[in-house]
């Protein structure tokens, strides 16, 4: 017996190798790795950090923002206010304002330290004829920029008393179309631009007058960033290029256009000089500015990247687009494994056969609206138990005051009109867009489906 | 049955803007809106070169996959067509195209938000063919009358043409043949590329 205990010791010693290489191998792959946060109930349109790090904002199509923490992406608190979906928010330099803008074609401004009392009331900024896609605030913190499909750039004061800000608001003309984004220089006296018509502005401020044109790329810019320090200006356009040129002379720096799908999101450190795009197809590329080096290319989404954030530690990098949830992503642990795998599929894509009905609810209505009777966050409300409702009488949904004063009893025969003739005439004044379903089949077959799917 | 495409030879286009003017015309295009536009690259400098394009109705088409509430179809001809009823305007076929094709009315014709409007290769949209509702919605479906779109029509290079892809393709092709050189087909391979 005393001969086997040394080769029992052995085995078990084999054993604890084992264990301690095993969980070793598994505790290297970063915990980061491919993390999915959920807190909306539709696409996140915008990602944006706070100046000091702790905090990033999520834009949705589901009418909110959401505020998280950076550290454990934790949600502090979600804003409502918006009438349509969001598109953009930002940070003032020094923290104290958060701006969000959307569909709606509102600029709402939200005091950073009441957006945990859960009641926090923004100051709503109108004046923009379309919908609002991007916001920048000077660095002086005194103005705050909206770019807007209206084809105008809004120009908010913000310095003394943000109540007149709308008061002494004026919009900057001269775009040939829809105004993409903005950026003020770093003594916040003059803006950049672009827009739909290819180019990327520079505007004077003090008379709101163009200066020139920086760059005439004949495709729609759709993302830009300038770092006036180091002299460079990066953008990204929708015939695919990424771009990176040097403001003095225009000289290129870096060109990354061999595939032809639009770019849409950027996103630049000026800390470390990360430098990250994300385009149409899920591409994300990530290079160091300060080598000019890949750092990561990879297919991060089955769909578009709407936006990208290097996160405070330079680890890791949030991406947002079609999908109810964000990601993060290390930026080099990079387990090879996560590369190749899509994200879930979208309710609203369903890939699987269903019955017409369904499908009807899925792809057209299944993006604003749940089924589901626990109320999970969407741009509608939950459609669980709507026979018999009163129109305007879930609890908890913020209704549009058209539809709170309407008498509408939801009924196969009601929801039957709201399709056939629209909300606009059934229900005018509500926040739903306006939707028509013309085909009297496809109409019988959602409100089927609708009956046995929205009980219990 | 054909599958119809557009191809735009850059090395005819003039800039004229012919095809912008008869297509807004054509289907009484709100104003504001540009469903065919002339986009010139390298302008000023050498390699410039002028593109009419609009939307290419793509074989494997962008719009489509991003669209959250299915408002994209296309037709047996391969003509990439929306509905104006089911589309909520949220923008995200503007950015997801690689031709700028979608455009969105500030407001008033298609509701507050505005619906997209874009190209219809002039074949209408769903409503009943060449009915007074679908000329308003979508203009003219000119290829119901057994024409094709105005703006190829229009062009008085040819350098935008406009049919049966196998034929867009051929007339390209002997251009190649007989100018010596093969560049000129802009946005094909990004349209076309990837099926039939």
């Amino acid at each position: 017996m005393s001969s086997n205990l040394p080769v029992l010791a052995t085995d078990r010693l084999k054993i604890i190798w084992f264990l301690l290489l095993f969980y070793t191998v598994i505790i290297s792959i970063p915990a980061v790795a491919f993390d999915r946060f959920t807190a909306h109930g539709g696409p996140v349109r915008d990602l944006a950090l706070s100046p000091d790090g702790r905090y990033f904002v999520s834009a949705s199509f589901d009418y909110s923002a959401v505020l998280w923490s950076s550290d454990d992406v934790s949600e502090m608190a979600t804003l409502y206010g918006h009438e349509a979906a969001l598109n953009t928010s930002r940070f003032s330099p020094k923290g104290e304002w958060l701006a969000t803008a959307g569909d709606d074609g509102l600029v709402l401004v939200w005091p950073t330290n009441e957006l945990h009392s859960g009641n926090v009331i923004p100051v709503v900024l109108r004046g923009h004829k379309g919908k609002v896609v991007h916001l920048a605030f000077s660095p002086d913190g005194q103005t705050l920029a909206s770019a807007s499909w209206d084809g105008t750039i809004g120009i908010w004061p913000m310095g003394s008393g943000l109540k007149n800000a709308e008061g002494r608001r004026r919009f900057i003309k001269g775009n040939d179309g829809p105004v993409n984004a903005v950026q003020f220089s770093d003594d916040s006296k003059y803006l950049y631009s672009a827009g739909y018509d290819g180019q990327i502005r520079y505007w004077q401020l003090e008379n709101d007058e163009y200066l020139r044109s920086i760059v005439d790329n004949g495709w729609s810019v759709s993302v830009f960033a300038v770092d006036e320090a180091r002299g460079i200006l990066a953008f990204g356009s929708s015939d695919g290029v990424m771009k990176v040129i040097q403001l003095s002379d225009r000289k290129e720096l870096l060109y990354i256009g061999e595939e032809r799908v639009p770019v849409l999101s950027i996103d630049y450190d000026k800390k470390s000089g990360l430098l990250g795009f994300g385009n149409a197809k899920g591409r994300v590329l990530l290079t160091d500015t300060n080598d000019w080096s890949v750092i990561r290319d990879f297919h991060a989404a089955n769909g578009p990247i709407w936006s990208l954030l290097v996160m405070p530690d330079r680890q890791s990098l949030m991406v947002a687009g079609l999908d109810d949830f964000i990601t993060r992503w290390p930026i080099y642990e990079f387990p090879p494994e996560f590369l190749d795998k899509p994200g879930p599929a979208r309710r609203f894509h369903p890939k699987q056969e269903i019955s017409n009905g369904e499908s009807q609810f899925a792809r057209k209505c299944s993006v604003c609206h749940t089924l589901m009777a626990d109320g999970k966050r969407r741009a509608g409300p939950s459609l669980f138990g709507v026979f018999g409702r009163e129109a305007g009488g879930l609890e908890g949904y913020s209704y549009s005051l058209a539809l709170e004063q309407s008498n509408i009893i939801w009924s196969a025969a009601t929801i039957n009109r709201l399709f056939k003739e629209g909300p606009d005439k059934v229900t005018p004044g509500t926040k739903m867009p306006i939707q028509r379903m013309k085909n009297a089949k496809d109409r019988e077959d959602l409100v089927s489906f609708l009956q046995s799917a929205t009980q219990d | 049955m054909a599958r119809m495409k557009f191809l735009c030879d850059a090395e005819r286009c003039i800039e004229c803007n012919a095809c912008v003017t008869a297509c807004k015309n054509e289907h009484e295009v709100p104003w504001g809106v540009n469903r065919r536009r002339v986009v010139t690259i390298q302008d000023g400098k050498p390699g410039e070169r002028s593109i009419s394009v609009a939307c290419m109705h793509c074989s494997d088409a962008p719009c489509m996959a991003v669209c959250p509430v299915d408002c994209f179809y296309q037709t047996d001809q391969g003509v990439v067509l929306h509905s104006k009823d089911l589309c909520i305007g949220c923008g995200y076929c503007f950015y997801a195209c690689p031709f700028g094709a979608p455009q969105y009315p500030q407001a008033g014709n298609y509701g507050s938000r505005g619906k997209m409007d874009k190209c219809t290769f002039c074949a209408g949209g769903p409503e009943d063919d060449m009915s007074s509702s679908e000329f308003q919605k979508y203009g003219r479906n000119r290829l119901a009358e057994g024409k094709l779109p105005i703006c190829a029509e229009m062009c008085s290079t040819k350098a935008l043409l406009a049919g049966d892809g196998d034929q867009v393709s051929n007339i390209f092709r002997e251009r190649i043949v007989a100018r010596g050189f093969g560049s000129g087909a802009w946005g094909w391979g990004t349209a076309y590329s990837i099926k039939g």
